[in-house]
């Protein structure tokens, strides 16, 4: 037996929901949310914020016997409300039914589910003082401030969240999804120039910030990010063009995500790029033989969920397996049309959301790569040039840009357009030369056909968020240190005549 | 909601000017209280309803609690229904996240705040459980668009009922109902548009609305080919303008960012008032306007509503500033914008003709979206970004559709005097021209 958690007190609503479905005789999800969060904000030394959160609730998702869908949701969690709340769900499924709307009934054909996933953290929630963890921030906050020059914001936060989620076939499952980050955001502003970078240490629980192994790590990252932004008062930019290019593990995880994953999921499948006829297209070529795409949960990753909102275990998928595709990502009502198994990719913001098929840690795995030892936070980019050399990836007088640092993307997975953004970019060389970041466009399926070679091992702790349908979900991944990408025709840097 | 507040008020008055035993003496309080009731109905693939736009009833206590302790403490938390009943809990957790600020917001004396209409009884009428209108909206979008030939309409209702108490231990108790309103219909996974109000559309309102996205998907839809790279006349639609000035603007007259050195205008531009743009550019704020989504009777702080201009003449007036930013920059608090960049009220003396002006352009870009905005460096002006929306325009007639990146400076665009502000139907905010790189 494991552990309790907050959402286990909640039984007799759970019972309540189920004498109510079968009552009706209809289908239901019901999702407990209990969510804990503390944020820190520092600037300049000095702490701006304390702040923290709570929030719980309950939201049910009701079907009847024939596929049509209703829901309602509270922040009261009690037998009452769920009975309250199945009634209004139910009546606005019978008017969706009145309307004609859309059916689905694979709520009915998905077998029964009791895990139970309760993580051992080993600073948790509540393990360490608030002092404590104030005096560190601004401990951290003020070695970074290392020019006059430079604003330095540090925020902190740390998610103590449960789920439960139970169905109308005996399905009660509870999972946790902790996690943390501590994000520097570095300005840096001269003669009314000004210029931001980033650097971030994403984890589960408190140990980013009191397991020295980790700050180490994060010092390590966030020296450089200052100085690029120093660095990038005084750069111009690059000429917009096609050329080969070298991209950071982040950038990689948002080429993934940005670029492909969202086609891949299942309820957009209608008019993604990667669908005919709203179904998967399983076995078309989408990427270069040498690549993989792989996403699943990490346990002990910032995006960890282990089970899915509807309940149903999330699995590991390889999207593409040697530049094929071979899965999507499905959750349980899309994945039938799209001619998918379900993966458990169902994934929802809070307790008043309807869930989405959703991507957890997608990270793309290239075939043979070069093997580098030292740790990604030791390359510079003149290390990075002569591990070009030495693998036979460039030539002494190339061409090759090296983009570093993710700011985030965007993508149309209808049309197959993408974008990204970095903190800046280096023309590889003996002495590279740092321009300012512009944007990597282009389309997603030339994206991975252009994929060459793969540098150092795989490297999949960059975070973000997701934000599908105005849902945030925390999402992660990454790739190899670098990935080295041909120059194409179907892929742009820049958008700046030069 | 009154009785909540009032409980809440209860249970903090009586720790005013109480030692407590981790040795912090409350001073003052201020909350802001919402009790949120929402309907929700969406459209996917033609359909309504369905596993991921199913009808909603959503209900919701919320909001944000501020002690002031002695000694320059403060504590600020996110609260939810059940703060009362764990009230001792909290309280303790309330202790432990004291930290020092001199900067710590006061609080706002006792006023009467403006009655500006904010609740329509349309919508109040759907949360009652009328939920017919919600869904013929729906009904009617649909039929509207595939009108123009579309295959794929989406689109979601979104209705809401906000009872919010805003109150501090001062004495401060402003209480009143608004019912935003949102409704949101795309074609093709192309382009969408939104009517976001706090009442329920007119009719003539809400069949603009659905011609409009019919008539632009159905545009949109129509490939070709852009002639030339380089310099050329682009037209940022009201809503990719409004994007934009939320992006770069706002974000750069933050008062938290000012404060901090994080913007591009220091505080000396603003006392200074510094000109950073074209002469006949006024940009404010206006909270007072009945009904409409950017406006509120004050800010959570309790601050009053109002119309303030951030720039005026083309020079900075004040970055948005909240108590504690005020305090830190010696300059008077300010009325707050709501829904970003589209709260904003832009004053110009002179505005073209939308459809006369792109008669007299050899060719140009009309944007209707663009990917990637948020990964822009907001401090630095600077934009590089694929406008993969967008339909070119040659001597007034449309060719079709192109996907291009765009580079230029949108400080520039404000600056310079030859920036065309256009009037655009259906629309407060202008669109804006001006001449920029285009990359296919």
């Amino acid at each position: 037996m494991t552990r309790s958690l907050r959402v286990d007190c909640y039984d007799e609503t759970v019972e309540a929901a189920a004498e109510m479905g079968r009552k009706e005789n209809a289908g239901f999800i019901l999702r407990i949310q209990e969510k804990k969060e503390l944020l820190f904000n520092l600037n300049n030394g000095e702490t701006e914020e304390i702040a923290t959160t709570s929030l719980r609730g309950m939201g049910i998702q009701v079907c009847t016997s024939e596929g049509y869908t209703g829901f309602a949701s509270s922040d009261r969690i009690a037998p009452s409300t769920v009975k309250e709340l199945f009634r209004q769900a139910l009546a606005l499924a019978k008017r969706v039914e009145a309307m004609k709307g859309e059916v689905n009934t694979a709520l009915f054909n998905v077998p029964p589910n009791n895990r139970r996933v309760v993580m051992s953290l080993k600073h948790p929630y509540g393990s360490c003082s608030l002092g404590e963890i104030e005096e560190r921030l601004v401990k951290l906050n003020k070695s970074l401030a290392m020019d006059p020059r430079l604003s330095v914001r540090t925020v902190h936060r740390l998610v103590d969240e449960e789920w439960r989620v139970a169905r109308h076939d005996g399905t009660d499952t509870v999972f946790m999804t902790p996690r943390s980050f501590i994000y520097n955001t570095f300005t840096a502003r001269e003669n009314g120039r000004t210029a931001t970078t980033y650097s971030n240490l994403p984890g589960t629980d408190l140990s980013i910030l009191l397991e020295p192994a980790e700050t180490a790590k994060l010092y390590k990252k966030s020296v450089p990010a200052a100085k690029m932004a120093l660095a990038l008062l005084n750069t111009g930019t690059v000429k917009s063009g096609s050329y080969k290019l070298v991209i950071d593990y982040a950038l990689a995880k948002v080429l993934a995500h940005e670029a492909f994953g969202h086609a891949a999921e299942t309820d957009g499948m209608e008019s993604s790029i990667l669908g005919e006829n709203g179904r998967l297209r399983r076995g078309m070529e989408v990427a270069s033989p040498i690549v993989s795409i792989i996403d699943g949960p990490v346990e002990g990753d910032y995006a960890y969920q282990p089970v899915s909102a509807n309940g149903i275990d999330r699995q590991t998928v390889y999207i593409v397996r040697d530049g094929i595709l071979e899965a999507g990502l499905a959750d349980l009502f899309s994945a039938e049309a799209a001619g998918v198994p379900v993966t458990g990719a169902g994934r929802a913001e809070a307790f008043y959301h309807l869930p989405l098929a959703r991507m957890s840690n997608i990270r793309i795995q290239v075939k043979d790569p070069w093997p580098i030892e030292e740790e990604f936070e030791e390359i510079t980019p003149e290390k990075l040039y002569k591990y070009m050399l030495q693998a036979g990836l460039m030539e002494e007088d190339e061409e090759v840009y090296y983009l570093s640092g993710f700011k985030g993307g965007q993508v149309n997975t209808a049309e197959g357009n993408f974008v990204f953004n970095c903190s800046g970019i280096y023309r590889l060389g003996p002495v590279p030369r740092l321009y300012r970041p512009a944007i990597y466009s282009g389309r997603v399926l030339t994206a991975l056909q252009a994929v060459r070679a793969g540098l150092g091992p795989l490297k999949i702790d960059a975070m973000g968020t997701c934000g599908k349908m105005f849902q945030g979900v925390p999402s992660s991944g990454g790739s190899h240190y670098f990935l080295v990408l041909e120059k194409n025709p179907g892929i742009m840097l820049g958008g700046e005549g030069g | 909601m009154s009785v909540f507040g009032e409980q809440l008020q209860e249970r903090l008055n009586m720790l005013l000017g109480k030692r407590l035993s981790s040795g912090l003496t409350l001073t003052g309080w201020r909350f802001d209280l919402h009790e949120e009731e929402h309907l929700e109905a969406g459209l996917k693939n033609n359909k309504i309803g369905g596993p991921y736009t199913a009808p909603g009833l959503k209900q919701e206590s919320s909001g944000e609690i501020c002690l002031l302790w002695a000694e320059e403490k403060y504590t600020i938390a996110r609260i939810e229904r059940r703060v009362l009943e764990e009230f001792e809990a909290n309280l303790e957790l309330w202790e432990k996240t004291a930290y020092k600020d001199p900067y710590r917001p006061g609080l706002v004396k006792p006023y009467e705040p403006p009655a500006v209409p904010l609740a329509h009884e349309g919508a109040v009428a759907i949360l009652d459980g009328e939920f017919t209108p919600a869904f013929t909206y729906l009904a009617e979008g649909l039929e509207t668009i595939t009108g123009y030939g579309i295959s794929k309409v989406d689109g979601w209702v979104r209705v809401s009922r906000d009872r919010r108490l805003v109150a501090n231990s001062d004495g401060l108790w402003i209480s009143y109902e608004q019912t935003p309103v949102e409704i949101y219909l795309q074609g093709e996974d192309l382009f969408g548009e939104v009517f976001a109000e706090k009442r329920l559309p007119a009719p003539e309102e809400f069949s603009g609305l659905a011609v409009h996205t019919g008539r632009t998907v159905k545009e949109l839809k129509k490939k070709t080919v852009l002639p030339r790279e380089g310099e050329m006349p682009i037209i940022f639609t009201p809503r990719v303008f409004e994007a934009f000035l939320e992006h770069y603007l706002l974000s750069n007259l933050s008062g938290r960012l000012v404060a901090n050195r994080q913007s591009a205008f220091a505080a000396q531009d603003f006392h200074e008032a510094k000109k950073v743009f074209r002469e006949d550019l006024t940009i404010s704020v206006d909270g007072t306007r009945p009904y409409r989504y950017s406006s509120y009777r004050c800010t959570g702080e309790g601050v009053p509503t109002g119309r303030a201009d951030l720039i005026r003449g083309g020079r900075l007036v004040t970055p948005v500033l909240n108590l504690k930013y005020a305090k830190k920059l010696g300059m008077e608090p300010t009325p707050v914008p709501v829904a970003g960049g589209h709260g904003l009220v832009i004053d110009l003396p002179h505005r073209r003709g939308f459809e006369e002006f792109l008669g007299e352009l050899e060719d140009c870009l009309i944007v209707y979206s663009v990917l990637g905005l948020h990964t822009q460096d907001y401090s630095a002006g600077k934009f590089s970004l694929a406008a993969d929306q967008s339909l070119l325009v040659q001597k007034g007639r449309i060719q079709g559709k192109v996907e291009t990146v765009l580079a230029g400076d949108f400080w520039q665009i404000l600056a310079r005097e030859d920036t065309v502000f256009l009037d655009y139907p259906r629309e407060e905010a202008p669109a804006v021209c001006f001449t920029a790189h285009v990359a296919q």
